[in-house]
């Protein structure tokens, strides 16, 4: 619900006369005070407005019904705009008071003292509803400064079509790395088409989330090291098996679609859709462009397969909600950060684009889909975020890119990664 | 004629000297020399103003950030003995100069030469010269992050239209990936050239247009060559244009950001990483707002003293 400036106006004389009223008849305590206070929070949720604002504007309403003292002022804030948008509110304190983004950035902020520990707001029953491989994520240097409100780890979408055409069970996906290749082998072979669809496109993120998955998967537990805020595999102990998640990254790509440099995991995805690849690891995102190839059964998702640890185990990538510390209203915003952190705004904001991010959520649904998502929770590991994030991930990306599009071997891959890791930290 | 004035106004001030009568007229003039040598500086003073919160004030700011520990919300926090130069020396700097001196001399060359001669196909009178006038300015006002998405779609393998018609027609038997790391910076140069050739023909027809065309004619007449006529009559008439125009479109190149960032974002493995992406790359990415100034500032410098280099010597030349 959008106000206007002359209803927000009005509102403020209002208020203003009625305050005034007050003063001069002397009354006060009396259960007034900050509680009857007219406040308006400014809200943001980082993403496409076309799509978000149809999701939060009825429970805005909602909202501000049962508190008529508060009113909400959502903001939009496209995901091109956010970086230097967010560096540009904060340097002026006008962060919103209640918002979304990405904890790299989130514990940037909160490195300087820009973000409020909320972890003395949160209820028990909310704590315990949040499953704890996602609340750790949200949480930097012991500090609650994120509230996860959306999630994904990285999972394994296939096409039943030519899996049955490659002769391949679609009951029985692959689980290991070894199956992975040999059903995309088995599917190039038999159907023509490339069996994995790999993307190496982008320079960031999204392969070094691939990485630390596989890697995870590998070593049979955590990428990241919270309390050295270092990646595990830059440790020499765990070379070997930093190096396996590599040369696997790299054996993907002999059946993948060609010129996979051009390939994001957004345009990967189309490929699955139109039955040019027959498997894809990727996130929940996925759903978006393969909604309805999931809903008639076309397209199925599974597990990531194993690493030599035997267990699937994927980074989880999160998102959420925070509490600028420039917020003059902390009590107002954590009330409506509750709000839409119950079940049923909850559920509403994952069909944004999440796994299900409390258990009270995951509860409502059945069915192989739902629960390959909720194994995946279980059994999955925050995903390595810090202040560094950003040139840890630069780094990252700019070496997978050379790993997967030219002939850099994964020792000599993981050696630059190492070594340009430890000038970072 | 301020000099022959001050004088004047010296003799006129010795004079009065000796007659107290006049005295009047010596404040007034004394009045009238000060508000002369103040107007000029109260009329120049918006200007200046103007260019101090455009120009010198965010130039200062970038040499504070470069000098010490700074990030993009608190801005410099303090000294930190110039470490944040120390990534100017690192292989990465070292590449991404490499990389854009390709792409400066790359692009520079492309569009002069095919700006220089498309104006002169277009300088001749031949059938709807307006409209192909008109038809090769577009591509200069197609907006950079538009014109690099564009091009990744025609040119995507999978999709672009370009693959397909290459396959169609037989020309090549599988498609051709025009960003991998053997041919991206090649692929974005060519875009740069699409991009600014436009402004190097619409200013190079304006300098063909001042040539007068009884020196042509007589050339002709003599018997001179068409590549003579251009070597001894054209080029040195559009020296001066040419030199301003490349200067500028050198600049331009040097700053583009949008169209790359949007076809590769500086990659595959860095291989498209002009200095335009690692100043963002490291004050948004990597949040090292210090990195990236050190790196602006020694590029502005770098080319302020090129640019006035070449404009003097280019002055002088015409002198």
């Amino acid at each position: 619900m959008k106000r206007t400036p002359f209803a927000r106006r009005t509102v403020a004389a209002l208020a203003a006369v009625a305050a005034s009223a007050l003063v001069l008849s002397g009354c006060s305590g009396g259960g007034s005070g900050s509680g009857d206070e007219k406040v308006t929070l400014t809200f943001m949720r980082t993403g496409t407005p076309e799509q978000l604002r149809p999701l939060f504007e009825p429970m805005i309403e909602e909202f501000e019904q049962q508190n008529p003292n508060i009113t909400i002022d959502m903001q939009d804030l496209g995901w091109a705009d956010a970086t230097s948008s967010i560096g540009v509110m904060a340097g002026s304190k006008t962060l919103p008071d209640v918002m979304y983004h990405l904890p790299g950035q989130v514990f940037e902020l909160a490195e300087q003292g820009l973000v409020l520990d909320v972890a003395d707001r949160m209820s028990d029953e909310l704590r315990d509803d949040i499953y704890p491989v996602l609340l750790e994520s949200g949480q930097y240097q012991g500090k609650q400064y994120l509230v996860p409100s959306a999630a994904t780890p990285l999972l394994l979408w296939y096409s039943v079509d030519l899996f049955e055409k490659a002769g391949l069970d679609p009951d029985n996906p692959p689980s290991t790395w070894e199956e992975y290749l040999d059903a995309a082998a088995a599917i190039e072979k038999a159907t023509g088409v490339p069996g994995s669809g790999m993307y190496s496109k982008p320079a960031g993120g999204e392969t070094s989330f691939m990485f630390e998955s596989l890697y995870a998967s590998e070593v049979g537990g955590p990428s990241w090291d919270a309390n050295a805020q270092k990646y595990t595999y830059d440790e020499p102990a765990n070379a070997d098996a930093a190096a396996n998640a590599l040369q696997f990254m790299k054996d993907m790509t002999q059946n993948a679609q060609p010129n996979l440099v051009e390939y994001d995991r957004f345009t990967t995805r189309t490929l699955l859709r139109d039955g040019k690849v027959g498997m894809a690891l990727d996130g929940i995102n996925m759903v978006g462009q393969v909604k309805d190839q999931v809903d008639s059964g076309d397209i199925r998702v599974a597990a990531m397969p194993a690493g030599a640890s035997g267990k699937s185990i994927s980074a989880i990538n999160v998102g959420g909600w925070f509490i600028p510390s420039s917020s003059e209203h902390p009590d107002e915003a954590w009330k409506f950060l509750e709000f839409l952190m119950s079940t049923e705004n909850q559920t509403v904001h994952s069909s944004y684009g999440s796994v299900p991010v409390l258990k009270s959520e995951s509860a409502q649904y059945e069915g192989q889909y739902w629960d390959v998502l909720t194994e995946s929770l279980l059994s999955g590991v925050p995903e390595g975020i810090s202040p560094k994030t950003g040139s840890l991930w630069t780094t990252n990306g700019e070496q997978l890119q050379a790993l997967l599009t030219t002939k850099q071997s994964a020792s000599k891959t993981l050696e630059n990664i190492v070594e340009e890791h430890s000038a970072e930290y | 004629m301020l000099n022959t004035d001050n004088e004047s106004a010296t003799r006129t001030i010795t004079t009065q000297r000796t007659n107290p009568n006049q005295r009047p007229l010596r404040v007034k003039r004394a009045k009238s020399l000060t508000k002369s040598r103040v107007e000029p500086y109260i009329f120049i003073l918006p200007t200046v103003a103007l260019f101090a919160v455009v120009l010198i004030i965010p130039i200062a700011n970038l040499t504070l950030y470069s000098l010490g520990d700074s990030n993009l919300f608190q801005g410099f926090t303090g000294w930190n003995n110039f470490e944040n130069f120390s990534y100017l020396a690192s292989a990465k700097f070292l590449q991404t100069v490499l990389v854009t001196v390709i792409w400066l001399v790359g692009g520079v060359v492309g569009i002069v030469v095919c700006g220089l001669a498309i104006a002169l196909a277009l300088n001749k009178p031949i059938k709807g010269r307006t409209l192909f006038r008109a038809l090769v300015i577009i591509p200069w006002i197609v907006p950079h992050a538009f014109a690099g998405a564009m091009w990744s779609w025609v040119l995507q393998p999978q999709f672009g239209i370009l693959n397909r018609v290459l396959v169609t027609t037989g020309l090549v038997s599988e498609p051709i990936s025009f960003l991998d790391a053997d041919s991206a910076l090649a692929t974005v140069i060519i875009v740069r050239i699409w991009q600014g050739a436009p402004f190097m023909i619409i200013t190079l027809l304006a300098g063909l247009q001042t040539i007068p065309n009884e020196i042509e004619e007589a050339a002709q007449i003599d018997g001179a060559t068409w590549f003579q006529r251009l070597r001894y009559i054209t080029l040195p008439h559009l020296r001066p244009v040419l030199t301003v125009s490349t200067l500028i479109v050198a600049a331009w190149t040097l700053q583009v950001f949008d169209t790359v960032y949007v076809m590769t974002n500086g990659g595959p493995a860095r291989s498209t990483q002009i200095i335009a992406l690692d100043i963002y790359s490291k004050v948004f990415i990597e949040s090292d707002l210090g990195s990236g100034a050190a790196m602006a500032l020694v590029t502005l410098i770098v080319v302020s003293v090129m640019s006035w280099r070449a404009l003097r010597k280019e002055g002088q030349e015409t002198v």
